[in-house]
């Protein structure tokens, strides 16, 4: 009885599959280059191979001396530049650090690990929301939004 | 300007890429579609989602959809939005709460408009966007938008959303097309599909997800299983519906036992559930429902509700109810609810049986002066006893006024209940004080007092029963006090009075310390000794009980992979070891954890129950393989979180 339940269940099951499965599976690829994280924190871990962000965060103070915008990459096959552009709660550019070579493209890297630091000045920094944002070879990839709360908080 | 740039900042790591197919994952990937074809209407489908009911058309180089978070990402789309062509190199999709976002080198095309931005979160459903451009200052254009604003906060949501996480869902789908419908339903054409990351087969087409589960017009057979134990179950289901006017549902259900050798119940059964609403204006609505069942039990109802304002409410109802073997009832009722705002809410409702069977019921709600809460219930029920000409009775009514304040808080109750056919009458007055918690000491010790006095009087015939009761509880607490910096201790002092007309009285009393420690970073020990003791007085003879437990419990939680606890409990008064617990939860790889729960009992010195989870958390539901050795059980189970 069993046996011909199994058989039973067998052919019904590839009448339904029939038409909609195909075991060739194709060959898609994400592209390279992925963006893993992006992070905003107060410090970074130098102590191994790979960066790692400390204190991470979105809200500074201006007791605070900087902010920094950490990123990490992985499956790096080609060149890669990589551009932080920091903006002031009225929308302004105030910071672009202009391409910097991550990966000349010679080899394989499985991960990358960059960061780009915006030094708070209290005599001139604006309270409010900014923005930083992130380019890949002249391609937008990632922003984060932060706050500068006033120090008595 | 300090940049933080240099040689050290860029460092690299290089990986072993691994690739293993293991074909028997197709086979568990078939178990859990027909499991979720019907918990939440994955599965394959032959329909194809018609252009009106296709919210977004996505057409990209690579497309990544993860059934477990319900997420979208794709690179190099294209896909149409309100009149513009558009295209992108990433987007990203949360469908739960209906955000899109598309980024990277953004075009927007229309005839002989080219807009160019970075970033374009937009809302499909409305048809309007933002596409923002981070050139010298940040630019900001409304598209189709009319002054509504997207939060920009809100692709901020979408960092965590990344093709990593995709890749690492229990079941994602790769493909080229995927269309997203107006229901929310998630359909991919010539999709991979991909189980704990190893590439599997392939779907012409697939129903990714089940959306937000609308009902469409027409039959359905919802199922259809055969099991030794039940037999042969099927239900079926009718629906009807027309926006805003009518909304019908009835379901059909069928069992077949007559095969079955060793059932002792009906060799078979069937049920008709129905219910239509039917929705003549805004403010008037009617209803029909009505129940079947084979073994000749059915009923009937049908409302009418008329809302005269927004605080003014009317509902006129008619029920039928024919019970096995009993005559049956039909009953006409009438119910309304009336908000008076500062005077109160009143409610009430009245049924009338034909054969002279009555209920009725009112109430009056109400608070004054902010602080004090004023409540009066009256119920009166006239039912006929079973097979007697004879009918039940009973008046109740009860009044609640309470009384808060910062420091203390009183209410009174007074609970009437009046059984005119049996001649008894109950009333019983409560009365309930306390003190609301204070604390002292600058917040070291918080003590906590409250009182219930109970009178009750019933009056049966001719005679009449007094009793009373009346129960003080204090309790007294401390914050933790740290008695070294790795070290605290908090203490917990209970005492009970209870004193009753019947003379049963007792007293009782407790404490409770409790040390914690901590050892390492994520181990720490928590001790714990309680006394409680129970003495009842009465006149001349004090007897009771006393009990003591010591218990400690060692907690870890060195790391988000390994958290769990092990406790002991010890009775130091007869000097003997009672039972211990272990709670462990190890995350071994991916997202899979194991998880046991181990009970071992020291009076009959074996391990009483182990429970073994392995689990796999999947975003919007988790996969469980468990064996519990009480039960000898293995179960596998899919739970929806």
């Amino acid at each position: 009885m069993k046996k011909y339940l199994v058989v039973f269940v067998l052919v019904i099951s590839l009448v339904f599959f029939w038409n909609c499965i195909s075991f060739k599976a194709g060959n898609l690829l994400p592209s390279e280059n992925q963006v893993e994280s992006i992070h905003l924190c107060k410090k970074i871990d130098d102590s191994s191979d790979l960066l790692k962000p400390l204190d991470i965060q979105s809200e500074f103070t201006l007791k605070d001396d900087r902010v920094i915008c950490f990123i990490k990459l992985k499956d790096i096959s080609t060149k890669i530049d990589l551009k932080w552009k920091w903006y002031s709660p009225d929308k302004k550019l105030v910071r672009d650090t202009g391409n910097i070579i991550v990966s000349k493209g010679d080899r394989y890297l499985a991960a990358a690990t960059a960061y780009d630091m915006y030094k708070l000045n209290p005599e001139n920094i604006a309270e409010g929301q900014w923005t930083v944002v992130i380019f890949m070879n002249d391609k937008f990839i990632g922003k984060k939004l932060f706050q500068i709360l006033p120090s008595s908080r | 300007m300090e940049c933080g740039w240099g040689s050290k900042n860029i460092s690299v790591e290089i990986s072993k890429l691994n690739s293993l197919k293991n074909f028997t994952l197709v086979f568990l990937l078939l178990f859990l579609i027909s499991r979720e074809t019907n918990a939440s209407n994955m599965g394959l489908t032959n329909q194809i989602p018609t252009k009106e009911d296709t919210l977004i058309s996505l057409k990209g180089e690579y497309l990544a959809y993860s059934y477990d978070f319900n997420q979208l990402y794709g690179e190099n789309v294209e896909f149409e939005f309100s009149s513009y062509s558009v295209s992108c190199r990433q987007i990203k999709i949360d469908i739960t709460p209906r955000i899109f976002y598309a980024f990277g080198e953004v075009i927007l095309k229309k005839e002989d408009e080219k807009l160019n931005g970075d970033e374009f979160l937009f809302d499909s459903q409305a048809k309007r966007g933002t596409l923002i451009s981070y050139g010298e200052k940040i630019e900001v254009k409304e598209i189709d938008n009319e002054g509504k604003e997207i939060s920009l906060k809100k692709n901020d949501v979408l960092t965590e959303l990344t093709l990593a996480k995709i890749q690492k869902s229990l079941i994602y789908f790769a493909g080229q097309t995927i269309h997203i419908t107006t229901d929310f339903e998630v359909y991919g054409y010539n999709v991979t599909l991909f189980v704990e990351g190893l590439e599997s087969v392939k779907f012409k087409k697939f129903r990714l997800s089940g959306g937000i589960g609308q009902r469409r017009n027409g039959i359905s057979l919802n199922r259809v299983w055969y099991t030794k134990s039940q037999g042969l179950i099927g239900r079926v289901s009718y629906s009807y519906e027309k926006e805003k006017k009518v909304n019908s549902l009835t379901q059909l259900n069928y069992e077949e036992h007559s095969f079955l050798k060793n059932y002792s119940g009906l060799k078979r059964q069937v049920d008709i559930i129905s219910s239509t609403t039917i929705n003549l204006k805004d403010d008037l609505n009617l209803g029909l429902a009505g129940n079947y069942n084979s073994s000749n039990l059915w009923n009937t109802l049908f409302w009418l509700n008329k809302n005269w304002s927004k605080k003014i409410s009317t509902q006129v109802n008619f029920s039928y109810n024919k019970p096995i073997n009993l005559k049956g009832e039909a009953w006409f009722g009438l119910q309304s609810n009336i908000d008076t705002g500062k005077f109160g809410n009143i409610s009430f409702s009245g049924k009338y049986e034909i054969q002279n069977q009555m209920l009725a019921n009112f109430s009056y709600g109400n608070t004054f002066l902010k602080n004090i809460n004023f409540l009066l219930s009256s119920t009166y029920s006239q039912i006929k006893i079973t097979e007697s000409s004879d009918y039940s009775k009973i008046f109740s009514g009860a009044v609640n006024l309470s009384y808060s304040s910062r420091i203390f808080n009183v209410s009174t109750d007074y609970f009437l209940n009046y059984d005119l056919f049996g001649d008894q009458l109950l009333s019983q007055p409560q009365l309930r004080l306390g003190l609301n918690p204070f604390q002292f000491y600058g917040g070291l010790i918080s003590a906590n007092i409250y009182n219930i006095f109970i009178y009750n009087n019933l009056k049966r015939g001719g005679t009449e029963e007094d009793s009373y009761s009346n129960n003080t509880v204090l309790t007294l607490s401390t914050q933790p006090v740290f008695l070294h910096k790795s070290m605290s201790l908090n203490y917990s002092f209970s005492l009970e009075q209870f004193v009753e007309k019947e003379g049963r009285n007792f007293t009782s009393g407790g404490f409770i310390f409790n040390l914690n420690k901590s050892i390492v970073k994520g181990i720490s020990l928590e001790g714990l000794y309680s006394l409680q003791s129970r003495r009842k007085t009465e006149d001349w003879l004090i007897e009771g009980t006393t009990s003591q437990d010591l218990s400690a419990v060692l907690k870890v939680n060195p790391s988000e992979r390994l958290n769990g606890w092990i406790s002991f409990s010890y009775d130091p008064k007869n000097s003997q070891w009672r039972q211990s617990f272990a709670d462990i939860s190890v995350g071994i790889i991916r997202y899979w954890k194991l998880h046991t729960l181990i009970h071992y009992d020291f009076l009959l010195e074996k391990i009483n129950n182990v429970d073994l989870y392995l689990i796999r958390d999947a975003g919007r539901f988790q996969l469980r393989f468990i064996w519990r050795s009480l039960s000898k059980q293995f179960l596998i189970e899919l739970v929806p979180r």
